[in-house]
């Protein structure tokens, strides 16, 4: 009697703590794009980007949202520390930083998607931007050059024809 | 799931409800003033757009154009912010609250609430936020409502209308792109369907429905537009069920004036503003309801005069036969009525008729911005016409055109169905003294000669109130008018001939005389031509 009461609250206990698991521990299990540990840091990171994005924007709150995105870069580290590979993650730290006016952060997670991901069109023209607020206007257009490499989209290679126009038409009142 | 289920309980609400719904077919043509309603619609503001004039033209249609225009209301479908924060590339990587904060600031310094500016989402609004948390928390209808969507209505001597502004973005919360959907999966899920459904359902006792959103309907044309790529199919199918009128978007930056009718048993006008914020030429819309009659003008912000022609509604709108416009008929006194908006005085307002020479237009007293005019059209043949309205004002001078159809009015025949000559006669005296009528067709000189018309419809039926006209012909000629025929249809003209003079000289000359019909008139009538006549003596 005493060995199957035992019994049962061995079973109770492991599928206790196996629930316990599949809510606390998601990571490995359920989110998309990255796996393991990675994948679990990138999701945390979004949420809490999310927090500072979108539930404290308004400026009587930016303190809690300055917190929210510190958390998130944190996360996003932590998965890219577990896979530098991950271009998801690198993303979403480039895209942190950018939010946070951190433009050389975000130039270079945004160089090393285009590196990891060479179709992505989108992450040239986000590292072109963050090279204009440094006013490295010359890498910028570099950037959009490099872009134009990567695909034969007419319509893709006419946005990117006009974003190189607009940064030289910048690039020569500058000089003016 | 419960977003499924709540959907299929509202369609299944709709398929049980008998529905009332608007009736675009409602617009009549009337010479009354009191039925009318404006609006503005705009839209595209692009708030924090790399050199443009986003903040000024918001500026200036929530102050100028609103005090000038007055409108009922202001709806602004979407694209509140560019979502670049003014990067130069015009590159959408936000949201950003800066530009949050300067729409805010913009219609708040200005007064505008919630009552009056019913501003729904675009793609630029949903980049990078799926459940639209930035315009939740910062749009004047997402802080009042916590919806995306608005529901509002309008009454008034012309009965209920009914306004719907919906939230077609993208549902996924997707960042821009360069590629195909450029982050612009735009549709109407479930919930959103949902509401439309729940709102058409409860104003379904509306006298016209208007629905306005940010995207499309139907591809373009233009493979940089996106539009409804889901939920289309139903919501077509609400609009269709419910009589919407009007379709009114934004997003492709060009203005136009079209009819929708895929998949719908009319169809609605399908109106698209451009922006007023990003790109020339930053246009805004005031579209009219007169009567159940829908009518717009687009034009240049800050540009005046403004002017709107109501009625009679333009036959050709959108470059097709309006199926919704009426025909006006070939009356003698038209209305036409048009709105003239200008912040300085307006000094004349005038129509004219294919070209023709110009009329004048009077303010309706206590509408100082309607005019009315009466245009004589009874002598015109059936067909179409060109009608002109042009305002003078201190801004300039400016002319709205429209097209309307002059239809004959079909009147009932009448006519007259028996003719007779006769004279009263005395008889008996005292209380027994009666005057009766007795046909007779030789008379003496002096004698009044009484012609009795018997006037009658094509039916058969008599007609009262009608009066006839005669010729008498012979040795001399008079023409006569009856007087108003009873309900007996009788309608009685005399004659009163002259004696001779004692020396048997001059009075009426003797012979024979003839009586001839020569017209019938009577309201609601039209004389069938017959001209019977009769002939009689005098002697």
């Amino acid at each position: 009697m005493t060995g199957l009461v035992s019994r049962k609250r061995l079973l109770t206990v492991v599928a206790a703590t196996l629930t316990l698991a599949f809510l606390f521990l998601p990571g490995a299990f359920c989110q998309d794009g990255g796996a393991g540990e990675a994948g679990y840091h990138n999701q945390r990171g979004m949420d809490y980007f999310k927090r500072g994005f979108y539930d404290h924007a308004p400026k009587s709150q930016a303190t809690e949202a300055e917190r929210n995105y510190g958390l998130a870069i944190q996360e996003f580290k932590a998965a890219v520390a577990r896979d530098p590979s991950y271009t998801e993650a690198h993303r979403n730290l480039a895209r942190v930083y950018y939010v946070q006016k951190n433009f050389d952060g975000a130039a270079g997670e945004y160089k090393r998607v285009t590196e990891l991901a060479p179709g992505d069109l989108d992450a040239y023209v986000n590292l072109a931007l963050a090279l204009i607020e440094l006013k490295r206007l010359d890498e910028a257009i570099q950037a959009l050059e490099n872009a134009k490499q990567q695909t034969p989209d007419t319509r893709a290679l006419d946005a990117l024809d006009t974003y190189i126009s607009k940064v030289r038409a910048h690039q020569a009142k500058e000089v003016k | 799931m419960m977003r499924r289920f709540i959907l299929c309980i509202t369609l299944l609400l709709c398929l049980y409800t008998p529905v009332s719904a608007g009736n675009p077919h409602s617009a009549y043509y009337s010479s009354d003033t009191d039925k009318v309603l404006w609006f503005i619609h705009a839209s595209d503001i692009h708030m924090g757009t790399s050199g443009s004039t986003d903040s000024t033209n918001l500026g200036w249609l929530v102050s100028q154009a609103k005090n000038v225009i007055n409108p009922s209301f202001i709806v602004v479908t979407g694209d509140l912010t560019d979502s670049t924060n003014g990067n130069f590339l015009g590159y959408p990587n936000g949201p950003y609250q800066t530009e949050w904060d300067q729409y805010k600031n913009i219609l708040s310094s200005n007064g505008v609430d919630a009552s009056f500016y019913f501003d729904i989402p675009g793609n630029h609004d949903a980049y990078n936020d799926q459940y639209f948390n930035y315009y939740l928390a910062n749009s004047v209808q997402g802080q009042a409502t916590g919806r995306t969507q608005a529901s509002w209505i309008r009454t008034g001597p012309w009965g209920t209308y009914h306004f719907l502004g919906i939230n077609s973005a993208d549902n996924t919360g997707d960042s821009f792109t360069l590629f195909w959907p450029y982050g612009d999966y735009a549709g109407l899920d479930t919930s959103e369907l949902s509401f439309i459904n729940t709102e058409m359902l409860a104003q379904r006792d509306a006298s016209l429905t208007l629905v306005f959103g940010h995207h499309p309907l139907a591809d373009t044309g233009n493979s940089s537009d996106t539009y409804l790529y889901y939920g289309k199919d139903e919501f077509v199918q609400s609009m269709n069920q419910y009589g919407a009128s009007l379709y009114g978007y934004g997003h492709t930056h060009v203005s136009s004036e079209q009819y929708f009718s895929e998949n719908m048993t009319d169809g609605v006008f399908y109106f698209n503003v451009a922006a007023l914020g990003k790109d020339s030429p930053n246009q805004f819309t005031v579209t009219a309801i007169d009567c159940n009659g829908i009518s717009s003008v687009t034009q240049t912000a800050g540009a005046w005069p403004v002017v709107l022609i109501t009625a009679p509604m333009n036959r050709r709108l959108g470059g097709v036969v309006n199926p919704y416009a009426y025909t006006v008929p070939n009356a003698a006194s038209n209305p036409i009525r048009a709105l003239v908006f200008d912040p300085a005085a307006v000094t004349q307002v005038q129509f004219r008729v294919n070209g023709g020479a110009w009329q004048p237009m009077a303010s309706v007293s206590d509408n100082p911005r309607l005019w009315q005019g009466a245009w004589n059209a009874s002598a015109l043949p059936e067909g179409e016409y060109t009608l002109d309205v042009q305002a003078t004002t201190g801004s300039g001078v400016r002319t709205d055109t429209v097209t309307t159809y002059v239809k004959s009015q079909v009147l009932p025949m009448v006519g007259v169905t028996t003719l007779t000559t006769g004279k009263y006669v005395t008889s008996g005296s005292g209380k027994n003294k009666t005057t009766t009528f007795s046909p007779i067709s030789t008379f003496k000189r002096g004698e009044t000669v009484v012609i009795r018309a018997t006037v009658k419809d094509s039916l058969g039926a008599v007609v009262a109130n009608a009066t006839v006209q005669l010729a008498v012909s012979g040795a001399s000629s008079v023409d006569l008018t009856s007087g108003p025929s009873n309900a007996s249809g009788i309608a009685e003209a005399k004659w009163t001939t002259t004696a001779p003079n004692k020396r048997g000289q001059g009075g009426t000359p003797p012979g024979s005389y003839t009586v001839t019909v020569t017209n019938v008139t009577a309201t609601g009538y039209q004389w069938d031509t017959s001209a019977p006549s009769v002939s009689f003596t005098i002697q």
